[in-house]
């Protein structure tokens, strides 16, 4: 069971999600949001004032930080805690994941 | 050829800042493209072929402003067409898709309302003090002028207050969402 410092991000918002997942290694601003609609295929599009928020409060939240900085571009990496944040969420992910298979069938 | 500049003067509330967008893209599409925005709701406009563009405002105080911001906005595909008081003006060509915002989620929105609200806030206590101590110096001294300062003043503070709820208001109406 994760600790409280990482219980109380969770749940991580879709676009978080995806920024944190896309910052597991150093990018910056403008390869982050390519990389979320890739990963995401097409469905998160994280625009340029919504990330440029999000990069503030998740190094504020010690989650990221600035590893680069260069022609006006910082680029962002995982922390520790960072790091443990998105593992919790992604075996929270793993069980949802795993209720909701076993239903797709019925529900139609 | 010395470009010619359109003005054309319009008041923009800063809790409907969307409307605003709405009208400069509207603009474009008849061929007047924003050159530069001015205090008071002056607009200048350059004319041209008529665009399809999207204008976004985005609102980042002068103590916030800082050059990672508008390289990542360019990277993007924005244009910067120019600053208003705090209020940026970013332009891109439309798609009608979320490629067109610049904010995709409700959280950033809200913290841009609450950029603004902290700014105006730091100014209320500053007219609260003025009108009372016009009141205390209006019912000492009786003239005329002094009074009308203080009809001025407090038509201010409540104008000043609107404001600030009908931002409120906005913040709580996406917070709903």
């Amino acid at each position: 069971m994760a600790g409280s410092d990482v219980r109380k991000y969770l749940p991580l918002t879709e676009s978080t999600y995806y920024i944190l997942v896309a910052l597991s290694e150093p990018m910056h601003g403008y390869g982050v949001m390519q990389k979320v609609e890739k990963l995401s295929e097409g469905t998160v599009t994280i625009g340029p004032g919504t990330l440029y928020g999000a990069f503030g409060t998740l190094e504020k939240a010690g989650l990221i930080r600035m590893v680069k900085e260069e022609e006006r571009r910082k680029s962002y990496l995982l922390t520790a805690r960072g790091r443990a944040v998105l593992k919790e969420q992604i075996t929270r992910l793993a069980i949802m994941n795993r209720n909701g298979q076993g239903l797709l069938g019925i529900l139609d | 050829m010395q470009e010619e500049l359109i003005r054309k003067h319009r008041w923009f509330w800063a809790w409907a800042d969307d409307r605003e967008e709405a009208w400069l893209r509207e603009m474009a599409q008849q061929g007047l493209h924003l050159g530069k925005a001015a205090p008071l709701g002056e607009y200048f406009f350059v004319r041209g072929e008529p665009r399809d563009d999207v204008y976004r405002l985005d609102y980042v105080p002068m103590s916030k402003k800082d050059e990672h911001y508008y390289q990542l906005f360019k990277d993007a595909g924005w244009e910067h067409v120019g600053e208003m008081m705090g209020w940026q003006y970013w332009r891109k060509l439309a798609t009608d898709s979320q490629a067109d915002e610049i904010f995709t989620d409700n959280d950033s929105k809200i913290q841009k309302y609450q950029r603004l609200l902290a700014i105006l806030t730091i100014f209320l206590p500053v007219l609260i003090i003025n009108v009372t101590n016009m009141g205390v110096f209006s019912l000492r001294e009786k003239y005329p002028w002094i009074i009308g300062l203080q009809v001025f003043s407090i038509f201010l503070l409540v104008f000043y207050s609107v404001v600030l709820l009908r931002i409120l208001f906005r913040i709580r109406m996406l917070r709903r969402r």
